[in-house]
């Protein structure tokens, strides 16, 4: 995998990486910090980063789950990566495994959130970003705050179709024949 | 973990309206099955409808990614490490160390000793559970900590001393329940009973106190050339005391730190050095060996080199022109072993070690990580 390859897969895990080690560790500062150790160890190694999608998927939740228990454990006993990919077809704990499911929802709702046409998009997303109020995100966009308050109505509709990529190709088609 | 992928999907095909019968029966089950997964559903249906309250808003991808980057071009300085977090505390909390400054390190691994009035000494066995008679009171020691019982009021006033030796920290009960943690290298000296006026002990060293509240009798903790009074009710203090940063810093509450010529009362977040310059804390380092660890942040090498020598029992020697201004960071635990924690700090770039017997060599960087 090239730097390229790498950062597309880093940018696409981040920050469900960090909400699933935040579930497991209860400390945001320590979950960032511990998902970067996981992927700059394996960018280091050139290790779980192989081109099937689902098995690198399962590679980081597994690197950064156990390098989570490890850290509750206290220990710096280090498992290889080589053991790391082995249990990947363990059972887990169900608590995990919810922490898993969680943070791969809200990574599909990014992801919808991130397809939507830009001026909701927008909105959204500075919503999100910085808990501004319309008025604020109006202001900053040039646009009336009413229409900031329809942008966002029509983003959370478009969301729930976005979840699905088949719906996603029949709205775009719709989308370019009405705009 | 192909499940879990396969469940996060039926949710996200749900929440999109595409769910299918079949995969819905499934997914009912699911949410069934346990009432953490309805939960779970609940949860991510409001982050759908209000998506500005997303929990991902936390983790910013840009900023995570430029960190990384930087991380890439060094060698890998932080080893993460369980960070214990301050327990809350109900008395007045003080926080005190100093240390005393010995160009040689006398405390050796000789065993945590209690020397009673009359300069009897007892070693005690951190893990023992035994109770014992010292002076004039009955001393009990359980696995990591020692406590007097309470004496009677009309007992005469007795001093002991408590020694705590390198790679090892102990807890002490004292006789009005304050407790205190004492570090490596470290002695107190306190009473089977506090005078009717005030409380006072003196360190050498450094601890970590828990101050029970009794405002009517001032909690002074003496230590070289600086003494901290426990001003209010809810403190937590910390103090540091070497011959180049001998510190007293504060948690919350209040504290006068005193020397002869000088008087500061800090704060909560402040710590005032020898200088009597107040500045503000880094707690968490500042409190790590409490937990076990040692937190080094954007520290000189000077300093945290001090910390080994006190830690491991070691003398430090500077041989050849270091780089002048050398901030490191470093996290680990403190049971660690010399060795290896030299390697991590050589492994900086910022110098390579040498140990000779109780004798650590700081040499320029050579390329060589320590062994």
């Amino acid at each position: 995998m090239d730097q390229d390859g790498f950062e597309q897969l880093y940018r696409k895990y981040y920050q469900s990486l960090c909400f699933f080690a935040r579930k497991l560790l209860n400390d945001t500062h320590v979950a960032k910090e511990l998902v970067q150790d996981v992927f700059l160890k394996s960018w280091q190694k050139k290790e779980g980063l192989e081109n099937d999608p689902d098995r690198v998927r399962a590679f980081l939740y597994q690197s950064v789950k156990n390098a989570s228990l490890n850290y509750l454990r206290g220990t710096t006993r280090r498992i290889s990566l080589e053991t790391q990919w082995a249990s990947t077809q363990e059972e887990m704990d169900p608590d995990i495994s919810n922490a898993i499911i969680e943070a791969e929802v809200y990574r599909d709702i990014l992801h919808a959130i991130g397809r939507l046409p830009d001026e909701c998009r927008k909105v959204i997303e500075l919503s999100m970003s910085s808990s501004k109020t319309s008025e604020e995100i109006a202001e900053l966009l040039g646009i009336s705050a009413s229409t900031v308050r329809n942008q966002k109505r029509r983003g959370l509709q478009l969301m729930r179709q976005f979840l699905n990529f088949q719906t996603f190709l029949v709205f775009l088609s719709m989308f370019k024949q009405h705009p | 973990m192909n499940d879990e992928l396969h469940i996060g999907n039926l949710i996200s095909k749900e929440l999109a309206g595409e769910i299918t019968e079949a995969e819905w029966a499934e997914l009912q089950s699911w949410i069934a099955a346990r009432s953490a997964n309805a939960e779970l559903f609940d949860r991510v249906k409001t982050v759908l409808e209000e998506p500005e309250n997303h929990p991902f808003r936390e983790f910013d991808p840009e900023e995570g990614w430029q960190d990384l980057m930087k991380r890439r071009r060094k060698p890998l300085r932080t080893i993460i490490i369980r960070i214990a977090v301050a327990a809350s505390l109900l008395g007045a909390v003080v926080w005190l160390g100093t240390r005393q400054h010995e160009n040689k390190i006398t405390i050796r691994k000789q065993g945590i000793v209690l020397t009673g009035p009359h300069g009897q000494e007892v070693v005690i066995n951190n893990n023992a559970d035994t109770t014992f008679r010292i002076g004039n009171g009955n001393a009990n020691v359980q696995p990591g900590m020692l406590s007097f019982e309470d004496n009677i009021k009309e007992a005469p006033i007795e001093q002991f001393t408590l020694r705590v030796p390198v790679e090892n920290r102990y807890q002490l009960r004292l006789p009005d329940g304050s407790q205190l943690w004492l570090n490596a290298g470290s002695t107190v000296r306190f009473p089977n009973r506090f005078a009717a006026n005030e409380r006072r002990i003196s360190i050498q060293g450094e601890a970590y106190l828990e101050v029970a509240q009794e405002s009517a009798h001032p909690f002074v903790v003496e230590t070289a050339g600086m003494n901290v009074t426990v001003l209010g009710t809810a403190f937590n203090i910390r103090a540091y005391g070497d011959v180049n940063t001998k510190k007293v810093s504060l948690v919350s509450g209040s504290v006068k730190v005193t020397t002869d010529a000088k008087e500061v009362t800090l704060k909560p977040g402040q710590e005032v050095g020898s200088t009597f310059q107040v500045a503000t804390a880094d707690m968490e380092a500042t409190l790590a060996w409490k937990d076990g660890l040692f937190i080094f942040r954007g520290e000189s090498l000077q300093s945290i080199m001090e910390d080994i020598a006190h830690w491991y029992g070691v003398n430090v020697v500077y041989q050849g022109q270091l780089p002048a201004d050398n901030r490191l960071s470093v996290k680990t635990e403190r049971n660690i072993p010399l060795n290896q924690l030299l390697s991590m700090l050589s492994a900086t770039g910022s110098a390579s070690f040498k140990i000779e017997r109780d004798r650590v060599i700081v040499l320029p960087y050579n390329g060589e990580i320590s062994q």
